[in-house]
């Protein structure tokens, strides 16, 4: 066993030795119907090999897939259960838009009150030109703290975007976990073969995302816009 | 002060469109519409009932890049400020949106003040300064 708890491969020696073995003394012997007869038992060798491959992997991610059903079903609120990965995706985002809007509509509700707290305070400081000192304080105070605090309400409704942009990461998984059940797919109908899907896209430089607004600004500039 | 400037902000999510309307509002910008995307931003583009587009770029049906196209292919309405409001960030998706036309180009998340300077800048370069809020 590994330290991390896996078991060590068997090595290559006792996996091939033996038909390696008679490869070559066909060869150096030039036997031409045992080395096609030899290479013929490395061949399915190497591919039962596969299979048993692709058959830990699809197991793997089989178990992965009821880890997490069983997962969402625990932190699920109200029993709220569901078998398909992206149902509860979208659930998440239905869970986090509910919970942007709500936030909106809190803010919505505060900031009139804020407004004609600092309307009634501007209109106080003017109308009552002699107020003791304290009070005077109090009002230029109370006018702009609450002025403060509109402020960072609106910042508030600003940091809602997250909603946005967790939603179209959410999106892309979605798109992810259709093509992982494809591929899926594929590996129990095709247990054997040697075929490559070719699922993901190679690594391009002309896909790197400038990560900030001023590398954007710099060529919006380049560009003459 | 409360501007005349007509805006449609287009987005699929809601929540991004009730961001950017109520900046818009706070600014001094009450005149602003919303869609859901491309589709069905284009038709209300084309009244003629608009001064300012605000975009998204990754939407379904029509996505904010074709929609940008879409306007300017359009004589009356080809010469419209767009604004592209969008997390798509890589270089080559801003050359090809530049080559379409688009006026500005901001990527979520943004800050007040970078979204305040852009369209402060469009608004003063496309629609003149008597139109600023």
């Amino acid at each position: 066993m590994n330290p991390d708890g896996h078991s060590q491969p068997p090595s290559l020696v006792a996996l091939y030795g033996e038909s390696v073995e008679r490869l070559r003394t066909a060869m150096l012997t030039n036997r031409r119907a045992d080395f096609q007869a030899a290479l013929a038992v490395l061949q399915e060798q190497r591919s039962d090999d596969f299979s048993r491959e692709l058959r830990t992997l699809a197991d793997a991610l089989h178990d992965a897939m009821v880890q997490f059903r069983q997962d969402f079903n625990a932190v699920a609120p109200g029993g709220h259960e569901s078998p398909d990965a992206r149902v509860k995706l979208k659930y998440v985002l239905h869970l986090t838009n509910q919970a942007a809007h709500r936030t909106m509509d809190l803010v919505e509700q505060c900031v009139p009150l804020l407004d004609r707290t600092v309307s009634k305070a501007s209109d106080l400081a003017q109308d009552c030109a002699a107020l003791p000192g304290p009070v005077d304080e109090f009002i230029q105070a109370t006018w702009q703290d609450c002025t403060a605090v509109r402020g960072k309400l609106s910042q508030l409704v600003l940091e809602q975007s997250y909603q946005d942009l967790s939603g179209q990461i959410i999106r892309g998984v979605v798109v992810l976990v259709d093509q992982v059940e494809l591929v899926l797919a594929k590996i129990l109908g095709l247990t054997g073969t040697t075929g490559r899907t070719g699922v993901y896209r190679s690594y391009n430089p002309k896909d790197v995302a400038l990560g900030q607004q001023s590398d954007v600004d710099d060529l919006m500039a380049d560009l003459g816009i | 002060m409360s501007s005349k400037v007509r805006f449609l902000v287009v987005d699929d999510f809601s929540t991004m469109r009730r961001i950017i309307k109520n900046f818009l509002n706070d600014l001094g910008y009450h005149n602003v519409q919303e869609a859901d995307d491309g589709l069905s931003a284009l038709p209300m583009l084309k009244t003629g009932n608009f001064d300012f587009l605000i975009t998204d770029w990754n939407m379904p049906g029509m996505p904010g890049l074709d929609l940008l196209k879409a306007v300017r292919a359009d004589p009356k309405i080809g010469q419209m400020p767009v604004l592209l409001l969008t997390a798509e960030a890589k270089r080559e998706q801003i050359v090809e949106a530049a080559a379409a036309g688009v006026n500005g180009y901001v990527v979520k998340p943004f800050t007040s003040q970078t979204l305040r300077d852009k369209l402060d800048k469009i608004i003063q370069t496309r629609l003149g300064p008597q139109a600023a809020a």
